[in-house]
């Protein structure tokens, strides 16, 4: 073989490595909801201050859950399959912390992103089937729906419409700090590592 | 005419004639080694050596893959030698294929002795990925990515038998004699040895690409259990690819018997019409058989079931017929010289005959519903792999140590009768404990059934003293083997 | 020469940012199955036409190894779940997959499949054969979306096209092996390269 090729060959070689290593995370994320949950693993993600509103017509920003660690997903009221596994789940590990007295330090937060039917009113029966308690879980809404796509592009969730008038959506319990930062993503069927973050993230020092 | 029999290749480059010797050394080493394992579990059943269920879980595992790897080799040589006096085949491709498989021997080892990987050698999902502590995912990897190595080996040596082949005899249909089969074509018919290459390379071909589609996803299981495979598709899958790779190592050794018999009676074995027609008819059966080994698992469709128990009974047929009928026609009274290699090469086609039996009874399906988790089925798989299989490799190489003049003592000839004696003594006590509804991979046995075991240890001796002769004479003549180009 | 580019580039611009490109990308079945694969026949048409003789290439090229390795690895990164997902989520990515398959797959292919060796371009299509029956495997078993941008009945319906592709595809060849004769195309195949050297 020339020189030549054999410098070329060697380029197509590195770069090859390269584009691998980057588009996989170095061979660790092969699709993009991997990607995401070890990207917020590495680097804890700021999110911007949109304004909410709850199902008891609340304003709420992100920055008032300061000092508690954040159980959050994406729903839609009128979701007949994973959003309902994702409320259990959530149940379940509300039931595990509260067990250890840790209620105090934690929020649980459903976020809507189907703004034209989900109402207050409908965000209050949708956590009215898991809890009686509306402070401690908030069913929350944008107030002005143009911040939506800032929201979902923040947290990198993609909600495309199905043919049976629903959305298909990520399904993942999303985990921020006491800061409020994005730090964890985790399937909804993995309880004890949400346990085991959620506990160390309640143990770490606010700065 | 001389009294010795003439080892003759006329284009065996010094390259290609070193990498076939260092096969067939690496296989006399490996199969003492692999006996060795398998006398030893003999043993240890016997209640003699008491290493415990762990190790003989490994030593079962290394047992099963490295004689299935190992006759894999051998007889690939064997193929290799005559084919390369038809067709142009390429020596760094024989080289590559033995790196591939060193290396995946190191991993398969290191797996089973270092990572304490013992899921047997047809790493049945998810098996491999049950370790619980025993082993763990990176040893079952290992095992995985040794076998997948291995198989890119074998890949690429018969993609070079095809393309060799087709570059003289046109396509895949000419070289297996169909023109001459079904168009009265008059041109003289492929010899045997590129008839039956061209089988084994369609069926192995199939084979490892179906193993390297199982290898591959039982690798991403390993690592992502909730991608969770039918476990039914995946041993299809296994069954395909390794009884086609078990059943080619046979089709491949034969060849041996095709071009050394006629030597020793200066008969010639001509490719006959049958010949040509049962060549094909084995083609289609090795890789719509493999069924029979899934006999027991109700949830398989029944036609597939009933297929396997059909050509079951008939895959044996074909060619073993024409070959075994071949071989009496071609000794009866033709004055055969005795020595080792004729004797090993007539015991093979009696050992590939009878295995025959045993192997359309397991293959019925009442039949296989009783006993195929018994030691009937080790019985089976013995007869053809110890009495036909074997043979013909260690025939193959008595054959090249007793090259244009060179000799061997009396001792060979009793190593012959010890072998024969264990190997016969060796596989009646399997099917004798099947009858007897011993179960088979059991680590330990029940005290009743220790007294087979304890026979079947004495004759795996003296399958072990044999061929630790053989083995030691082919490597101490290595250097004295003498290939004439004319 | 010019008028093969012309059709290259406007083959490019329908299959990329035109209503058909979008067309093509709603779907996950017709983004994988049919617009990918056009991008690279694109690269592959225009490298098979315009650039097979060009003498820098062959220097650079020796043996087709550099330029196999460079299609096999960009067009493998192309099967990644995720790479799909970024072309779609609007980013420069999009950009990245309509220059890279036809330039850094199409291409490469084109100038190169001839020049490999013959046992590497066997093992290549048996490669590729087995990865489709693993992909479409997998994709059929996968409990989760593996692209965010598209549905799980989608994903399922690829799988199985995977599945029927590699099963039709494997049929094809394995006919071949036993309908053509390979005699003479190894001499057709010498004159052929004769010819070129020639002209």
């Amino acid at each position: 073989m020339n020189r030549y090729s054999l410098i070329s060959t060697t380029l197509v070689l590195i770069i090859s490595a390269a584009v691998w290593w980057q588009g996989t995370s170095g061979f660790k994320a092969f699709t993009s909801e991997a990607a995401r949950r070890i990207d917020v693993l590495e680097y804890p993600r700021k999110l911007s201050g949109l304004d909410f509103e709850n199902q008891t017509f609340e304003n709420i920003n992100f920055s008032d859950y300061k000092g508690k660690v954040v159980l959050l997903d994406f729903i839609y009221t009128s979701c007949p399959d994973i959003c309902y596994a994702l409320g259990f789940s959530f149940k379940s590990i509300k039931a595990e912390l509260e067990e250890a007295g840790l209620q105090e330090q934690i929020q649980i937060v459903n976020i809507t992103f189907n703004l034209e039917q989900d109402t207050p009113e409908r965000l209050s029966a949708y956590v009215q089937r898991y809890t009686s308690d509306h402070d401690m879980w908030h069913g929350l809404r944008l107030k002005d729906p143009g911040q939506l796509k800032q929201l979902l592009s923040d947290f990198g969730v993609v909600v495309i419409p199905n043919e049976h008038g629903g959305f298909d959506h990520n399904a993942a319990i999303h985990i921020l700090d006491k800061e409020g930062r994005l730090v964890g993503i985790h399937d909804y069927q993995s309880q004890q590592q949400i346990v085991a973050q959620i506990r160390e993230q309640i143990s770490a020092t606010v700065l | 005419m001389s009294s010795s029999i003439s080892v003759i290749h006329p284009n065996l480059s010094a390259g290609a004639r070193k990498t076939l010797l260092t096969y067939l050394a690496i296989s006399a080493v490996v199969f003492l080694l692999m006996m060795v394992f398998g006398a030893s579990m003999r043993y240890e059943q016997s209640e003699w050596l008491g290493m415990g269920p762990q190790y003989f879980y490994q030593i079962m595992t290394a047992h099963g893959i490295g004689m299935i790897g190992i006759v894999g080799l051998a007889a690939s040589a064997v193929m290799w030698f005559f084919l390369s006096r038809h067709v142009q085949l390429s020596t760094p491709i024989l080289v590559a294929n033995l790196v591939f498989f060193l290396i995946g021997v190191v991993l398969i080892l290191g797996a089973i002795f270092i990572g304490g990987f013992a899921a047997a050698w047809t790493f049945l999902y998810p098996l491999p990925a049950m370790g619980k502590g025993v082993w763990g995912n990176h040893a079952a990897a290992s095992y995985l990515v040794g076998l997948l190595l291995i198989g890119v080996g074998f890949l690429l040596l018969y993609l070079d038998t095809a393309r060799g082949i087709m570059k003289k005899y046109g396509n895949l249909g000419k070289a297996l004699g169909w023109p001459q089969l079904f168009f009265n074509s008059q041109d003289e018919a492929p010899p045997s040895a590129v008839i039956a290459s061209t089988m084994v390379l369609i069926v192995n071909i199939a084979g490892i690409a179906a193993g390297a589609v199982v290898l591959v996803l039982s690798l991403v299981n390993l690592y992502m259990p909730s991608y969770e495979l039918d476990p039914l598709l995946v041993k299809n899958l296994i069954y395909f690819f390794g009884h086609v790779f078990i059943n080619a190592a046979i089709y491949q050794a034969v060849i041996a018997v095709y071009e050394i018999l006629p030597l020793y009676t200066n008969r010639p074995w001509k490719p006959t019409k049958v010949f040509i027609l049962s060549w094909t008819l084995s083609t289609l059966m090795v890789m719509s058989v493999y069924p029979h080994h899934l006999l027991m698992d109700f949830a398989m469709p029944k036609w597939a079931l009933i297929m396997g128990q059909i050509i079951s009974y008939m895959s044996g047929f074909p060619v073993l017929v024409v070959t075994a009928i071949g071989a009496l026609t071609l000794i009866y009274r033709s004055g055969i010289k005795w020595d080792v290699t004729s004797r090993l090469l007539i015991l093979s086609m009696l050992g590939w005959a009878c295995g025959v039996i045993p192997a359309i009874v397991d293959g019925t399906i009442s039949v296989n519903n009783v006993m195929h988790n018994t030691l009937w089925v080790p019985g089976h798989f013995h007869i053809y792999l110890l009495l036909g299989l074997l043979p013909m490799l260690f025939g193959f190489m008595y054959y090249l140590v007793q090259s244009n003049g060179n000799k061997v003592g009396a001792v060979d000839d009793v190593a012959f009768w010890f072998y024969l004696v264990g190997g016969m003594g060796f596989v009646t006590m399997f099917l004798l404990s099947g009858k007897e509804s011993i179960p088979r991979r059991w680590a330990a046995h029940l005290s009743e059934w220790v007294p087979y075991d304890r026979i079947a240890s004495v004759f795996a001796t003296l399958v072990v003293i044999g061929a630790l002769v053989f083995a030691y004479r082919f490597l101490t003549r290595l250097s004295r083997i003498n290939i004439a180009t004319s | 020469m010019s008028r093969s580019i012309l059709f290259f580039v406007l083959f490019l611009y329908l299959l990329s940012y035109s209503i058909i490109g979008q067309w093509f990308e709603v779907s996950m079945v017709r983004h994988v199955l049919i617009q990918i694969p056009c991008l690279v026949l694109a690269g592959y048409l225009f490298g098979r036409k315009s650039l097979i003789n060009n003498r820098f290439l062959i220097l650079i090229n020796d043996k087709g190894l550099a330029g196999i390795l460079m299609c096999i690895f960009i067009g493998g990164y192309w099967m990644l779940p995720r790479a799909l997902d970024a072309a779609l989520a609007g980013s420069n990515m999009a950009l990245v997959k309509y220059i890279s398959l036809p330039f850094f797959v199409g291409i490469p292919l084109a100038i190169s499949w001839q020049r490999i060796h013959p046992i590497a371009r066997a093992v290549i299509k048996i490669e590729f054969l087995t990865m489709l029956f693993r992909l479409g495997w997998l994709y059929l078993v996968s409990p989760n979306r593996l692209c965010n941008f598209y549905q799980l009945n989608e994903q399922i319906i690829l799988g199985k096209c995977f599945l029927i592709i590699a099963t039709s595809l494997s049929l094809y060849w394995i006919l071949q092996l036993f309908a053509e004769d390979y005699r003479e195309q190894e001499t057709l195949k010498k004159n052929n390269l004769y010819d070129q050297a020639s002209s």
